[in-house]
């Protein structure tokens, strides 16, 4: 099992608080600097923060974006996290006509928040219980009844993502937000060695540091 | 379904914990990782560091007090306090915070917080307020404003803040309960979470700046003093029908 993390920054992230999560779990962290970085690390955490657009623009200007894409979907360990699970996707509503990396073929939409704030901020519960029984991963049972902490104003809605499980092989988890339980959008992605999260483990206490164990001593590919 | 969060907050000056009464009488409260290791561990949902002073000499004290607490820490971490300019924010996020509390910077220039919002995200921008009988004040309340308290947490959201949080300096180390009518008045006229800051002292005081439609609730002196504990609260708000973390 690798102990060595590869942190990419954006310039804007909380990378310090990711940093020091990994150093608390026995990681050697460093910070790529190359595309090469990205393409060999053994394991690579993505913290986001930001905007869509501006994500994929640092990414793009710093000529990362292929590499990224390619890492994940040939399996390497990944952890992508917040603004990090949502370029997974086709685009987002945040910014039109901005491109995703398309791993996942969806569009991340702003939350239906009712009368609850945006963004959401604070401790939502892991809940693979409300997902569509199609969509219902018994993997991912462990972690049902953890909170873990979320801060989003977007999000990726989960209906409408059964070929995700059943045909590309991805394993869901989802969050509710409102009153609307029938609503649930996604909050957590796998997939071999990726890891993608809507919330923040690396923020998220004992809960989120078993989650970043596991993909630790997960497989990757 | 989201929890209400339950907030500690460490009011630092070189270093140490201080709290005042009313913004005054500061006394010393204690080692800061020390405490943010033991509220964590009592579940608090997130943690406030507010240095109080935020003089230059004491922002390099904050700066090495933030990166700290952060290797102990791994709850959401605001930090704020003199936070004057976009590089005041890197600074703090890149020393291990996860938001950054804007307050009198951003009253005298309030694209301050524009600017933070369109770097750092929405989610990474706290404006403070500290209210007096409905106006605002700034320089750690020592001087008033011509703001409205709603009228300026409105244009703060409108420019980008993410969460609003709300001191009741009439309240503020009084132990005499929130003020629930100004809360209820923020939190109405604003779409983002509003922490409720100033006067807990009794277990209903939470809940009643819950009803008054907080989505979080800060406190001081109250967990520093040991008079309540973070659990002791969460039992009470679970029992009375509000969802918390366990």
């Amino acid at each position: 099992m690798s102990r060595d993390v590869c942190i990419l920054s954006s310039g804007v992230a909380n990378i310090a608080s990711m940093a020091a999560c990994l150093k608390r779990l026995g990681c050697t962290v460093s910070y790529a600097e190359t595309a090469q970085d990205i393409a060999d690390a053994p394991a690579l955490a993505v913290p986001g923060v930001g905007t869509f657009g501006v994500a994929m623009q640092t990414l793009t200007d710093r000529g990362w974006t292929d590499a990224l894409r390619a890492r994940i979907l040939s399996g390497q360990k990944t952890l992508m996290i917040c603004l990090g699970m949502q370029i997974l996707c086709a685009g987002s509503d945040e910014s039109p006509g901005v491109a995703g990396l398309g791993v996942i073929d969806a569009t991340v939409k702003k939350l239906n928040a009712q009368k609850l704030p945006v963004p959401q901020m604070g401790w939502n519960l892991l809940s693979p219980a409300r997902l569509p029984p199609a969509l219902s991963s018994p993997a991912l049972s462990l972690h049902e009844g953890d909170y873990v902490y979320f801060a989003n104003s977007y999000a990726l809605p989960a209906v409408g993502l059964e070929s995700l499980q059943a045909d590309d092989g991805w394993q869901l988890s989802t969050f509710a937000y409102g009153d609307d339980a029938a609503y649930p959008y996604v909050a957590m992605l796998r997939r071999q060695g990726v890891m993608a999260c809507q919330f923040h483990p690396e923020l998220s206490g004992k809960a989120g540091e078993g989650l970043i164990q596991q993909w630790l001593e997960g497989a990757s590919c | 379904m989201l929890t209400r969060r339950i907030i500690p907050c460490l009011d630092v000056k070189n270093g140490r914990i201080v709290k005042g009464v009313q913004f005054k009488d500061l006394r010393d409260a204690g080692d800061p990782v020390a405490a943010a290791k033991l509220y964590q561990d009592q579940g608090a949902d997130e943690l406030v560091i507010l240095d109080i002073t935020a003089t230059v000499e004491n922002r390099m004290a904050t700066l090495s007090l933030v990166h700290d607490v952060r290797q102990v820490l791994s709850i959401p971490l605001t930090v704020g306090g003199g936070v004057r300019s976009l590089a005041d924010v890197q600074a703090l996020l890149n020393v291990g915070a996860d938001k950054v509390s804007l307050n009198s910077a951003a009253l005298a220039q309030p694209d301050l917080i524009s600017q933070v919002a369109k770097a750092y995200g929405r989610q990474c921008t706290v404006v403070a307020i500290d209210a007096k009988d409905g106006k605002v004040f700034t320089r750690a309340g020592h001087d008033a404003t011509a703001w409205d308290v709603t009228a300026w947490a409105k244009q703060a959201e409108q420019l980008g803040a993410g969460e609003i949080l709300l001191t009741s300096m009439n309240r503020d180390g009084q132990q005499s309960g929130y003020d629930t009518d100004l809360l209820r008045a923020v939190s109405g006229s604003v779409a983002i979470p509003v922490i409720a800051s100033g006067g807990a002292g009794q277990l209903p005081d939470f809940l009643a700046a819950l009803q008054a439609g907080a989505s979080a609730v800060l406190a001081a002196s109250l967990f520093h003093d040991g008079i309540l504990s973070i659990p002791d609260v969460k039992t009470y708000l679970s029992q009375a029908g509000q969802e918390v973390r366990p």
